[in-house]
């Protein structure tokens, strides 16, 4: 590494051990529903058009809203599920945009229609997310709905040309849709989305068990190696594309593929309010993370005095961790990619038996 | 704490702005969680310690929030969620006397009301 970035990095250090002191919310994920109007392969959170959750109520997370408002001011992200089956979800936004709030939005785009896109416009959305997963047949591969690839196109179109702030889409690539980003990202720029982040299938919910849908270490270098390449060409034509926050990549290399450096910053800046009450960090850290639940804890308490794994990380230094020359910077990866019991990380893009990440 | 924070990740990343994306989450520009440095002085320039700055919600409440206390250059960072909305009111206010270079007038505004963030306070 070199010497400038070397510096760069203990600086970096420096500044994320100043943040987990502080623990500011800055952030924070309400997941309003787990159904949704698709069932994915690849499903993080395992959702679908039935829930079998104790979901709240919409008046619920009214007060939600009103009392972290008051207490932090964070930006709200409205998640699911899918958002916009919700029955209450007009009343929630259009309450968020009553109390002043900062909020985004993430989304399949199945009910995204233009009526729609004009009431979260008019209700001062400032960002939204939408899934598209490469080309149209690894799209129909995960999203297993025969409309989902023209809907979620119609969609990109219409927030390509809206007025929001940040037009996002994310892509979960895996391996028949590896060789796919080329394509994707023209038609990402040619409907006037401003930026692309790309991410890894991760083995949790409706993922776990399904090893045909994860990069193994080689491909997932390879990815890394194509947004590092073709980041300043894309950049140019309007799109900014970005890894996935999730895991550590050495500072060199992550600086040529994420806007930020690596920093998981759940529990430290996010927390999330699961669609029955429970209290987390990012909406997908497993239940061995689970702090609480908003509807019989004060989550002013749960947030200052609990979250003690997502702050000190030692506990993380353990098995193939333990004696990682890059412990410093990466602390044990992202917290969503361990559990409790997990001897590292459950993908590390460092170490595949010892082998070095391409730089 | 906040300034030198600030600080270090400009060094780190070398950008002024920087994103928040959170995993499967939405982007978010995170330098608008940023603090606006609020100087308080004297007639005569000097800089006040120890003033108790407290913030107040007209969409909530009627209730003062104590923020914090200016520090030996009569300074406090204050987050710009808070110091910028047309809805939050400040209350500056002298809790110890002559001690820090007088007895002070307490003063409420709104961050419309000052220039370059300065609070000029008066004496009793």
């Amino acid at each position: 590494m070199s010497i400038v970035n070397l510096v760069k990095s203990k600086l970096y250090n420096i500044y994320k051990d100043f943040e987990t002191t502080e623990h500011k919310l800055i952030y924070v994920f309400l997941e309003i529903t787990r159904k949704c109007n698709l069932s994915c392969t690849h499903c993080g959170s395992d959702c679908s058009k039935d829930s079998s959750m104790n979901e709240m109520t919409t008046e619920s997370w009214l007060s939600i809203i009103d009392y972290l408002n008051y207490i932090y001011k964070p930006f709200f992200v409205i998640t699911g599920g899918e958002p916009l089956v919700h029955e209450g979800f007009s009343i929630i936004v259009n309450h968020l945009k009553q109390k002043n709030a900062r909020w985004g939005m993430v989304t399949n785009g199945m009910l995204l229609h233009q009526n729609k896109l004009d009431e979260l416009i008019h209700n001062n959305i400032e960002s939204i997310t939408v899934s598209l997963d490469g080309d149209e047949k690894s799209h129909l591969y995960l999203r297993k709905h025969p409309q989902s690839w023209f809907k979620v196109n119609k969609a990109i179109e219409l927030i390509g040309k809206s007025k929001i702030i940040h037009k996002d889409v994310v892509t979960c690539v895996y391996p028949s849709n590896l060789d796919k980003l080329n394509e994707t990202a023209e038609l990402l720029i040619n409907n006037g989305i401003t930026s692309w982040r790309l991410f890894r299938i991760f083995p949790k919910g409706s993922a776990k068990n399904k090893p045909e849908l994860y990069l193994d270490f080689n491909q997932s270098q390879l990815l890394i190696q194509w947004i590092a390449d073709n980041r300043d060409r894309l950049e140019l034509k309007g799109l900014k594309i970005s890894f996935s926050c999730e895991g550590y990549i050495p500072f060199e290399l992550d600086i040529k593929v994420r806007n930020e450096p690596f920093f998981c910053r759940a529990g430290i800046n996010i927390a999330s309010i699961l669609a029955d009450g429970t209290i987390t960090g990012c909406n997908n850290n497993g239940e061995d993370f689970y702090q609480g639940n908003i509807s019989k804890d004060n989550f002013q308490e749960v947030w200052n005095n609990r979250f003690a794994e997502f702050r000190d990380k030692n506990w993380l230094k353990t098995g193939e961790c333990m004696n990682c020359s890059h412990w410093k910077n990466c602390q044990g990866s992202s917290i969503h990619l361990r559990d409790k019991l997990s001897k590292g990380p459950h993908f590390c893009y460092v170490k595949n038996n010892e082998r070095p990440l391409l730089v | 704490m906040k300034r030198l924070s600030k600080i270090l990740r400009i060094l780190a990343t070398g950008s002024l702005t920087m994103l928040l994306q959170a995993c499967y989450g939405v982007v978010m520009r995170m330098d608008d969680f940023d603090t606006t440095f609020l100087k308080a002085i004297d007639t005569n320039g000097e800089e006040i310690p120890e003033l108790r700055i407290s913030y107040q919600n007209k969409t909530y409440t009627s209730n003062w929030e104590v923020y914090g206390s200016t520090d030996e250059f009569g300074e406090i960072g204050i987050e710009n969620q808070i110091y910028l909305d047309s809805n939050t009111n400040l209350k500056i206010e002298d809790i110890d006397g002559e001690k820090n270079h007088g007895d002070f007038v307490t003063k409420t505004f709104t961050h419309n009301d000052i220039l370059n963030n300065t609070v000029e306070m008066i004496k009793k």
